[in-house]
Protein backbone atom coordinates (compact mmCIF):
# COMPACT_ATOMS: atom_id res chain seq x y z
CA UNK A 1 0.00 0.00 0.00
CA UNK A 2 1.45 3.17 -0.80
CA UNK A 3 1.34 5.60 1.79
CA UNK A 4 -0.71 9.08 2.06
CA UNK A 5 0.43 12.49 2.10
CA UNK A 6 -1.24 15.14 3.78
CA UNK A 7 -0.54 18.37 2.77
CA UNK A 8 2.11 20.74 3.16
CA UNK A 9 2.95 21.50 6.36
CA UNK A 10 4.58 24.01 8.74
CA UNK A 11 8.27 23.51 8.76
CA UNK A 12 9.06 21.49 11.80
CA UNK A 13 6.09 20.05 12.10
CA UNK A 14 6.34 16.10 12.96
CA UNK A 15 5.59 13.22 10.20
CA UNK A 16 3.45 10.89 11.51
CA UNK A 17 3.00 7.19 10.53
CA UNK A 18 -0.43 5.62 11.40
CA UNK A 19 -0.09 1.26 11.66
CA UNK A 20 -3.10 -0.75 11.52
CA UNK A 21 -4.65 -2.89 9.67
CA UNK A 22 -8.37 -1.71 9.48
CA UNK A 23 -8.07 1.28 6.64
CA UNK A 24 -11.35 2.72 8.47
CA UNK A 25 -9.38 3.05 12.12
CA UNK A 26 -6.47 4.90 9.97
CA UNK A 27 -8.73 7.39 8.59
CA UNK A 28 -10.14 7.98 11.73
CA UNK A 29 -6.91 8.61 13.41
CA UNK A 30 -5.62 10.50 11.05
CA UNK A 31 -8.48 12.69 11.05
CA UNK A 32 -8.69 13.57 14.43
CA UNK A 33 -4.61 13.93 13.98
CA UNK A 34 -5.13 16.53 11.34
CA UNK A 35 -8.39 18.58 14.04
CA UNK A 36 -6.14 18.32 16.69
CA UNK A 37 -5.02 21.72 16.75
CA UNK A 38 -1.21 20.70 17.21
CA UNK A 39 1.54 20.99 13.92
CA UNK A 40 1.66 18.09 11.60
CA UNK A 41 3.81 17.46 9.20
CA UNK A 42 2.71 14.47 6.90
CA UNK A 43 0.53 12.05 7.54
CA UNK A 44 2.23 8.32 6.49
CA UNK A 45 -0.23 5.09 6.38
CA UNK A 46 0.57 1.87 6.89
CA UNK A 47 -1.42 -1.49 7.03
CA UNK A 48 1.24 -3.62 9.10
CA UNK A 49 4.32 -3.44 10.72
CA UNK A 50 6.09 -4.77 7.30
CA UNK A 51 4.70 -1.39 5.35
CA UNK A 52 6.05 0.46 8.12
CA UNK A 53 9.34 -0.36 8.45
CA UNK A 54 9.75 0.38 4.48
CA UNK A 55 7.57 4.07 5.33
CA UNK A 56 10.87 4.59 8.08
CA UNK A 57 13.32 3.49 5.71
CA UNK A 58 12.32 6.10 2.98
CA UNK A 59 10.67 8.99 5.06
CA UNK A 60 11.52 10.93 7.94
CA UNK A 61 9.35 10.17 10.30
CA UNK A 62 8.82 11.60 14.39
CA UNK A 63 5.85 9.98 15.34
CA UNK A 64 4.49 5.76 15.09
CA UNK A 65 1.02 5.11 16.28
CA UNK A 66 0.59 1.60 15.94
CA UNK A 67 -2.18 -1.09 16.39
CA UNK A 68 -0.60 -4.43 17.87
CA UNK A 69 -2.67 -7.24 16.54
CA UNK A 70 -2.47 -7.44 12.99
CA UNK A 71 -1.68 -9.95 9.95
CA UNK A 72 1.86 -9.75 7.98
CA UNK A 73 4.10 -8.21 11.00
CA UNK A 74 2.78 -7.53 14.44
CA UNK A 75 2.93 -4.08 15.98
CA UNK A 76 5.35 -6.12 18.70
CA UNK A 77 7.53 -6.96 15.46
CA UNK A 78 7.66 -3.67 14.01
CA UNK A 79 8.56 -2.22 17.79
CA UNK A 80 11.15 -5.08 17.99
CA UNK A 81 12.59 -3.90 14.43
CA UNK A 82 12.62 -0.48 15.59
CA UNK A 83 14.87 -1.23 18.42
CA UNK A 84 17.22 -2.58 16.08
CA UNK A 85 17.94 0.43 14.05
CA UNK A 86 19.76 3.46 15.77
CA UNK A 87 18.80 6.13 13.42
CA UNK A 88 14.93 5.05 14.73
CA UNK A 89 15.72 5.54 18.43
CA UNK A 90 14.51 8.94 18.65
CA UNK A 91 11.22 7.76 17.08
CA UNK A 92 8.25 8.53 19.35
CA UNK A 93 5.73 5.39 20.01
CA UNK A 94 2.63 5.24 20.74
CA UNK A 95 0.45 2.10 20.63
CA UNK A 96 -3.37 1.99 19.73
CA UNK A 97 -4.59 -1.15 21.03
CA UNK A 98 -8.03 -3.07 22.12
CA UNK A 99 -5.62 -5.28 23.71
CA UNK A 100 -4.99 -3.62 27.22
CA UNK A 101 -3.57 -6.23 29.04
CA UNK A 102 -1.12 -5.81 31.51
CA UNK A 103 1.45 -7.84 29.65
CA UNK A 104 0.73 -6.33 26.63
CA UNK A 105 1.46 -2.86 28.45
CA UNK A 106 4.48 -4.37 30.00
CA UNK A 107 6.04 -5.35 27.38
CA UNK A 108 5.45 -2.10 25.08
CA UNK A 109 7.02 -0.47 28.26
CA UNK A 110 10.13 -2.17 27.47
CA UNK A 111 10.14 -1.77 23.63
CA UNK A 112 10.35 2.03 24.86
CA UNK A 113 6.72 2.81 23.57
CA UNK A 114 5.88 6.39 25.63
CA UNK A 115 1.72 5.87 25.86
CA UNK A 116 -0.70 3.07 25.36
CA UNK A 117 -3.88 3.90 23.80
CA UNK A 118 -6.57 1.49 24.31
CA UNK A 119 -9.42 1.25 21.88
CA UNK A 120 -11.91 2.15 21.91
CA UNK A 121 -10.96 6.30 22.66
CA UNK A 122 -12.46 9.25 22.32
CA UNK A 123 -11.35 11.79 19.80
CA UNK A 124 -10.23 13.78 22.72
CA UNK A 125 -8.00 11.15 23.54
CA UNK A 126 -5.67 11.37 20.55
CA UNK A 127 -5.49 15.16 20.79
CA UNK A 128 -4.40 15.14 24.38
CA UNK A 129 -1.87 12.38 22.96
CA UNK A 130 -0.61 14.88 20.45
CA UNK A 131 -0.31 17.74 22.97
CA UNK A 132 1.29 16.41 25.23
CA UNK A 133 3.82 14.91 22.77
CA UNK A 134 4.87 17.81 19.85
CA UNK A 135 6.04 21.45 21.20
CA UNK A 136 4.05 24.15 20.84
CA UNK A 137 3.60 26.32 18.37
CA UNK A 138 5.41 29.62 18.52
CA UNK A 139 3.58 32.49 20.55
CA UNK A 140 1.18 29.76 21.65
CA UNK B 1 -1.74 -24.00 24.03
CA UNK B 2 -5.25 -23.11 24.93
CA UNK B 3 -6.54 -25.00 27.52
CA UNK B 4 -10.31 -26.39 27.28
CA UNK B 5 -12.16 -24.05 28.77
CA UNK B 6 -15.61 -23.88 28.12
CA UNK B 7 -16.67 -20.57 27.18
CA UNK B 8 -20.18 -20.98 29.49
CA UNK B 9 -18.05 -21.17 32.34
CA UNK B 10 -15.56 -18.56 32.05
CA UNK B 11 -13.97 -17.34 35.38
CA UNK B 12 -15.55 -14.06 36.11
CA UNK B 13 -19.48 -15.05 35.26
CA UNK B 14 -21.17 -14.87 32.02
CA UNK B 15 -18.65 -14.33 28.98
CA UNK B 16 -21.77 -13.36 26.59
CA UNK B 17 -23.12 -11.30 28.86
CA UNK B 18 -19.67 -9.56 29.21
CA UNK B 19 -19.32 -9.27 25.53
CA UNK B 20 -22.06 -7.20 25.39
CA UNK B 21 -21.09 -4.85 27.96
CA UNK B 22 -17.61 -4.10 26.22
CA UNK B 23 -19.95 -3.78 22.70
CA UNK B 24 -21.90 -0.75 25.20
CA UNK B 25 -18.90 0.48 26.10
CA UNK B 26 -17.53 1.39 22.03
CA UNK B 27 -20.46 2.11 20.95
CA UNK B 28 -20.67 5.00 23.11
CA UNK B 29 -17.37 6.15 23.40
CA UNK B 30 -16.33 5.54 19.75
CA UNK B 31 -19.55 5.81 17.85
CA UNK B 32 -21.83 8.40 20.02
CA UNK B 33 -24.26 5.15 19.91
CA UNK B 34 -26.70 3.71 22.20
CA UNK B 35 -26.35 -0.06 22.42
CA UNK B 36 -28.36 -1.95 25.03
CA UNK B 37 -29.01 -5.79 25.68
CA UNK B 38 -32.42 -6.67 24.80
CA UNK B 39 -34.65 -10.03 25.70
CA UNK B 40 -35.88 -12.28 22.94
CA UNK B 41 -39.44 -10.91 22.55
CA UNK B 42 -37.66 -7.66 21.49
CA UNK B 43 -35.37 -8.65 19.58
CA UNK B 44 -38.41 -10.76 17.30
CA UNK B 45 -40.53 -7.69 17.36
CA UNK B 46 -37.18 -5.11 16.28
CA UNK B 47 -36.62 -7.95 13.57
CA UNK B 48 -40.38 -8.23 12.24
CA UNK B 49 -40.76 -4.32 12.05
CA UNK B 50 -36.98 -4.52 9.53
CA UNK B 51 -37.29 -5.58 5.89
CA UNK B 52 -36.47 -9.68 5.83
CA UNK B 53 -34.62 -9.43 2.58
CA UNK B 54 -32.15 -6.71 3.88
CA UNK B 55 -28.53 -7.70 3.59
CA UNK B 56 -26.98 -8.03 7.34
CA UNK B 57 -22.80 -8.02 7.43
CA UNK B 58 -21.46 -10.35 10.07
CA UNK B 59 -17.67 -10.11 11.39
CA UNK B 60 -15.86 -12.99 13.32
CA UNK B 61 -12.97 -12.19 15.04
CA UNK B 62 -10.82 -15.63 16.83
CA UNK B 63 -9.24 -14.81 19.89
CA UNK B 64 -6.13 -16.86 21.21
CA UNK B 65 -5.05 -16.83 24.72
CA UNK B 66 -5.83 -19.01 27.73
CA UNK B 67 -9.47 -19.64 26.66
CA UNK B 68 -10.14 -19.63 22.53
CA UNK B 69 -13.14 -19.03 20.80
CA UNK B 70 -14.38 -16.68 18.40
CA UNK B 71 -16.83 -13.55 18.66
CA UNK B 72 -19.11 -12.73 15.77
CA UNK B 73 -21.21 -9.54 15.66
CA UNK B 74 -23.53 -9.35 13.50
CA UNK B 75 -25.93 -6.74 12.12
CA UNK B 76 -28.05 -4.91 9.23
CA UNK B 77 -25.83 -3.57 6.99
CA UNK B 78 -28.02 0.10 6.62
CA UNK B 79 -27.08 -0.09 10.56
CA UNK B 80 -23.29 -0.52 9.74
CA UNK B 81 -23.59 1.98 7.03
CA UNK B 82 -24.64 4.55 9.87
CA UNK B 83 -22.11 3.84 12.32
CA UNK B 84 -19.16 3.63 9.89
CA UNK B 85 -20.42 7.17 8.96
CA UNK B 86 -20.78 7.97 12.35
CA UNK B 87 -16.84 6.66 13.62
CA UNK B 88 -14.94 8.04 10.01
CA UNK B 89 -16.64 11.85 9.63
CA UNK B 90 -17.66 10.90 5.78
CA UNK B 91 -21.13 11.07 4.66
CA UNK B 92 -23.67 7.65 4.06
CA UNK B 93 -23.85 8.18 0.47
CA UNK B 94 -19.98 8.09 -0.02
CA UNK B 95 -18.85 5.09 1.72
CA UNK B 96 -17.38 2.27 -0.62
CA UNK B 97 -18.80 -0.95 0.68
CA UNK B 98 -15.35 -2.13 1.84
CA UNK B 99 -14.98 1.32 3.79
CA UNK B 100 -18.27 -0.47 5.69
CA UNK B 101 -16.87 -3.93 5.38
CA UNK B 102 -13.68 -2.93 7.02
CA UNK B 103 -15.37 -0.92 10.00
CA UNK B 104 -17.92 -3.86 11.02
CA UNK B 105 -14.51 -5.87 11.20
CA UNK B 106 -13.20 -3.46 13.41
CA UNK B 107 -15.98 -2.59 15.69
CA UNK B 108 -16.46 -6.58 16.12
CA UNK B 109 -12.74 -6.75 16.63
CA UNK B 110 -12.95 -3.99 19.40
CA UNK B 111 -15.41 -5.42 21.45
CA UNK B 112 -13.92 -8.13 21.54
CA UNK B 113 -10.68 -6.54 22.09
CA UNK B 114 -12.37 -4.14 25.20
CA UNK B 115 -13.87 -7.57 26.62
CA UNK B 116 -11.12 -9.69 26.78
CA UNK B 117 -9.45 -6.50 28.38
CA UNK B 118 -11.95 -5.58 30.55
CA UNK B 119 -12.75 -9.54 32.06
CA UNK B 120 -9.08 -10.67 31.84
CA UNK B 121 -6.85 -7.88 32.08
CA UNK B 122 -4.03 -10.04 33.69
CA UNK B 123 -4.10 -12.62 30.80
CA UNK B 124 -2.97 -12.17 27.24
CA UNK B 125 -4.53 -12.86 24.16
CA UNK B 126 -3.95 -12.73 20.46
CA UNK B 127 -6.76 -11.59 18.19
CA UNK B 128 -7.13 -12.72 14.46
CA UNK B 129 -8.10 -10.06 12.06
CA UNK B 130 -11.28 -9.74 11.67
CA UNK B 131 -13.88 -12.10 8.94
CA UNK B 132 -16.48 -10.40 7.49
CA UNK B 133 -19.03 -11.84 5.26
CA UNK B 134 -22.67 -10.73 3.72
CA UNK B 135 -25.02 -13.13 6.32
CA UNK B 136 -29.04 -13.12 6.19
CA UNK B 137 -30.16 -11.78 9.47
CA UNK B 138 -30.26 -13.93 12.39
CA UNK B 139 -32.96 -15.95 13.42
CA UNK B 140 -32.41 -16.64 17.15
CA UNK B 141 -29.32 -18.67 19.08
CA UNK B 142 -28.13 -21.31 16.72
CA UNK B 143 -24.77 -22.96 16.60
CA UNK B 144 -22.45 -24.71 19.05
CA UNK B 145 -22.08 -21.35 20.99
CA UNK B 146 -24.51 -18.72 22.82
CA UNK B 147 -25.84 -16.03 21.10
CA UNK B 148 -27.85 -12.95 22.50
CA UNK B 149 -29.84 -10.27 21.04
CA UNK B 150 -29.11 -6.71 21.41
CA UNK B 151 -30.10 -3.22 19.91
CA UNK B 152 -27.73 -0.57 18.46
CA UNK B 153 -29.49 2.72 17.96
CA UNK B 154 -32.71 0.83 18.13
CA UNK B 155 -31.82 -1.54 15.52
CA UNK B 156 -31.84 -5.18 16.20
CA UNK B 157 -27.97 -7.20 16.35
CA UNK B 158 -26.49 -10.19 17.80
CA UNK B 159 -23.41 -11.28 19.36
CA UNK B 160 -22.76 -14.85 19.18
CA UNK B 161 -19.83 -16.47 21.26
CA UNK B 162 -18.18 -20.02 19.85
CA UNK B 163 -15.48 -22.49 20.73
CA UNK B 164 -12.71 -22.27 17.85
CA UNK B 165 -14.13 -25.87 16.93
CA UNK B 166 -17.36 -24.97 15.57
CA UNK B 167 -18.35 -28.59 16.21
CA UNK B 168 -17.87 -27.46 20.13
CA UNK B 169 -14.68 -30.07 20.85
CA UNK B 170 -11.66 -28.61 22.85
Amino acid sequence: MEPVSAEAAPEAAPNILIVDDSATMRAMIKRVAALAGVPVGTIFEAANGQEALGVLDRHPVQFVFTDINMPVMTGTELLRAMQDREEWRDVVRIVISTDGSDSRRMEAADLNVRMYVEKPFRPEVMRDVLSNLTPAPAGR
Amino acid sequence: MSSPISLQHLPGGDALAALGDALVRVAEGSLFAWAEPCDAARFEALLAARDAGEPWLSASVAFVGPFEGIATLSLPEALAVDLCASFSGLAAEDLAADQVRDFTGELANMACGAWLTHSYRSERFDLRAPVVSTAVRPEGATGAGASAGMTLNDAPIRLALSPTDPAGRS
